[in-house]
């Protein structure tokens, strides 16, 4: 899988992404203390949210999983810490694990959970396992869910062949019959067509749609608040859903100064765009920052991105994504 | 309640009975289902004899809304007239032929009351039909199951201008159902509902909305290549008649087959809102939605029972009479009768029709790719309306007038007669054959498997 023009490595977006989430936990965190939080998540073979998450907030209580004990034994070398939990689980076991991996730190503890699904087949069962954690879930939590969110994955690639040769009326009720047939009543009723661009917020009116149906079976009303909706593109299109369970002794209260990304809507999702930019560029834009876009853009005399219209949107894009941009220097260890 | 004569026990219902328990017997979205099938009734009553076309229902309309702090359902399909309006608040139908040779399907008289209990604290029903306008009122203290009243007081208001309909409005709903009103699931599963069990009616032009949002059918359509002698994808079909019910069985492909990888992912994650399997329509109604089970004739007649497999074959099964008696419905009106002799007609039929397509999945097991080649020459056919190749192209049925259709399947290329291999290994073993195999350690298991057993076949045929 390539990272398009971008260098894949580094996968800007995804950090950008991540610095994003874990600015959110700072915001959210203060009031019960690091503490009493159990971050929970798929590590990858290096630990890199764990490392980040400890490092950032504070948050000690950690737990990774993986299905390969091979990744598991990699896990155990990298941990940060030596309390660091790392186990053979597989994700579909999550949920009724969790009270058992809360209670191995702190009983009382609110849990951070972020299920990383970043394969495409499947989008049903990761559904069904969202709905299982997020209904044992309490007033609080905070569950992240990233989706596979590459539109060919629907519609294999664009091909004009598929759509019609499946008798549809167009890609995009293709698309939508398509996604119905993986997610059945995950899928809004009236939604009949997922048009160019629309598959990310198909996905995240999917996962209002699974943590009201948690909150029916919860058996205690629990609402989830959505508070970060993200999708980017690195190199296969993502989306990413951030919701905390509120309740009156648990609500969502950040300064709107300094968290702009509430989402308006389960709609509403912020396009994470961000430009390749060199160490003197980054550092020219942060020079002009209080011009407007086209004069800086007439300023440089030069695209960031294709053409004149996307070099605009990439310097409003630096602009809001700044304080999380990566900085990323080769240095010899 | 009459306690004076000392030799008599009072055998009569409480109305904790019907307002507390009756309730309990209906699921909450079916009790608005009720109610979207009165409005129905209504249209075929206004329709009578008019009906005709292909949309005989376009222009009538239901309107849900559907909040957490009310509930109310508007339509425009003639309102309640004066002679059903007696029986209309009754506790139970006396009459059950008083719709004579309508389709409606409204026997029992139970279901808006029973609405109504299940969702209100307080309600009213507002009827304008042409014989004169309405209200009901349906009090907290006439809905207080320890009250032993049961008169209800009606306020008639003669001719209004307006649309004739029903309008029942629940101005203040029991908590729980507050609650599951607020919940975005709960509607959303009401909307796909709605457009399951009503598709055809909607299909005929009958429109539905809720909360302001119209809804569209969901309807069954199969894959039909056309009519020639020369084999293709083409479905069953049949149409027959038992005592005064017209009855229509259509089995085939919805969809081209299913890979094993999806396969083994509908194994893993069962999908609650699976399309395969058998449904059956009640005068157009829905009453069995996507059936994989006993009931319609999977496991029974040589036909096997559902598996992910058969996950491209769907059929539905229509019965059509004026005689509401005579059609396998139980009281639910979202039930089937299934051991009436009506269905058992069509039950043989739907099990020949799943017999010839089950063993075509099986004939290219393994082999669906070649299978589906043979979809790209065939397109997507509406079954209610669009499919007639029973009576185009169909043969008698011995000893009936019924007359069906059996369609010429085509034949994989290879004849041979095929087996599944199949095993279980540890994720990790598998990364590291198919790493060995193809440089790359993500290859999907049944790749891996395949590659080996073809590698060691060249090796076995030196």
């Amino acid at each position: 899988m390539s990272g398009s023009s971008l260098p894949y490595r580094l996968r800007p977006n995804k950090f950008i992404d991540r610095e994003l989430f874990v600015d959110l936990i700072n915001h959210l965190i203060p009031q019960r203390g690091a503490s009493n939080y159990v971050y929970i998540s798929m590590g990858g073979q290096h630990l890199i949210d764990h490392s980040i998450v400890y490092r950032r907030t504070g948050i000690s209580n950690l737990y990774s999983f993986d299905i390969s004990s091979e990744t598991v034994k990699r896990q155990q070398f990298n941990r940060p810490l030596d309390t660091v939990i790392c186990e053979r689980l597989e994700s579909t076991h999550l949920a009724g694990s969790l009270d058992r991996i809360t209670s191995s730190f702190h009983e009382d503890a609110n849990v951070i959970v972020w299920l990383d699904y970043t394969e495409p087949g499947g989008r049903l069962q990761q559904l069904q396992e969202t709905v299982a954690v997020a209904k044992r879930l309490q007033p609080g939590d905070v569950l992240r869910v990233t989706f596979n969110a590459n539109a060919g994955t629907l519609d294999e690639g664009g091909d004009t062949a598929a759509w019609k040769g499946a008798g549809a009326v167009g890609p995009g009720p293709y698309r939508c019959d398509r996604l119905r047939e993986q997610v059945g009543d995950y899928l809004p009723a009236e939604l009949k067509s997922i048009g160019d661009g629309e598959f990310p917020s198909a996905l995240t009116r999917a996962v209002s749609l699974a943590l009201s149906r948690a909150s029916l079976e919860s058996g205690s009303g629990l609402a989830f608040k959505p508070v970060l909706l993200t999708t980017y593109k690195d190199g296969q299109r993502m989306v990413t859903a951030t919701v905390i369970v509120i309740d009156d002794e648990h609500p969502f209260r950040v300064d709107s100064q300094t968290w702009c990304f509430l989402p308006a809507s389960w709609t509403n999702i912020l396009e994470i765009t961000a430009p390749d930019l060199s160490a003197r560029e980054r550092h020219k834009l942060d020079q002009e920052l209080s011009k407007s876009p086209q004069d800086i853009h007439d300023e440089l005399g030069f695209n960031l991105d294709a053409g004149q219209k996307r070099s605009i949107q990439a310097i409003e894009s630096y602009r809001k994504f700044r304080r999380f941009y990566p900085s990323f220097h080769h240095t010899e260890a | 309640m009459p306690d004076t004569d000392p030799d008599l026990l009072f055998g009569g219902p409480t109305k904790r009975f019907f307002v507390s328990m009756l309730t309990r017997d209906i699921e909450l979205a079916d009790a608005i289902l009720d109610l979207v099938d009165n409005c129905i009734d209504g249209a075929m009553r206004t329709l009578a004899d008019s009906s005709s076309g292909a949309e005989p229902f376009k222009g009538f309309k239901a309107h849900l809304t559907v909040l957490p702090d009310r509930f109310e359902i508007s339509d425009n399909c003639g309102g309640i007239p004066a002679d059903f309006i007696d029986e209309a608040f009754q506790l139970g139908r006396p009459n059950i032929k008083k719709d004579g040779d309508l389709p409606t399907v409204g026997m029992y008289g139970i279901g808006m009351k029973r609405a109504i209990f299940k969702m209100g604290k307080s309600a009213s029903v507002y009827s304008n039909s042409k014989d004169g306008a309405f209200t009901v009122h349906y009090t907290d203290s006439w809905l207080d199951p320890e009250n032993s009243e049961w008169d209800l007081p009606i306020r008639r208001m003669g001719t209004d201008k307006g649309d004739e309909g029903v309008r029942i409005e629940i101005p203040t709903l029991r908590d729980e159902i507050s609650s599951r009103f607020a919940n975005e699931s709960f509607i959303n599963d009401l909307k796909g509902s709605i457009q399951d069990h009503f598709g055809y009616l909607m299909q005929k032009g009958f429109e539905v909305s809720v909360n302001g949002v119209d809804l569209t059918p969901n309807t069954l359509t199969l894959h039909n290549a056309a009519h020639s002698n020369d084999s293709g994808i083409r479905s069953y079909d049949y149409h027959g008649s038992h005592e005064d019910v017209d009855i229509r069985v259509t089995v085939g492909f919805f969809r081209p087959l299913v890979q094993e990888v999806e396969i083994d992912q509908e194994t893993n994650a069962p999908s609650g809102s699976e399309v395969a399997g058998i449904s059956v329509v009640c005068n157009d109604r829905v009453i069995l939605l996507n059936d994989r089970t006993f009931k319609t004739g999977w496991g029974d007649a040589g036909v096997p029972r559902y598996h992910p497999q058969f996950r491209a074959i769907a059929g539905l099964i229509e019965f059509n009479s004026n005689n509401a008696e005579k059609l396998p419905i139980s009281t639910t009106k979202r039930d089937l009768d299934a051991g009436s002799d009506v269905y058992y007609v069509a039950r043989k039929a739907v099990t020949e029709g799943l017999k010839i397509f089950t063993s075509f999945t099986n004939r290219f097991k393994g082999n669906e790719e070649e299978a589906n080649r043979y979809f790209s020459k065939s397109a997507r056919a509406v079954v209610k309306g669009g499919i007639s190749l029973a009576e185009e192209h169909g043969i008698r049925v011995r000893g009936t007038t019924a007359r069906k259709y059996v369609p010429v399947l085509p034949e994989p290329s290879n004849k041979a007669v095929r087996r599944r291999i199949s095993f279980i290994k540890p994720a990790d073993e598998v990364a590291a054959v198919s790493q060995y195999l193809f440089d790359d350690s993500g290859q999907k298991p049944a790749i891996v498997g395949a590659e080996c057993f073809e590698r060691l076949l060249n090796e076995a045929k030196k």
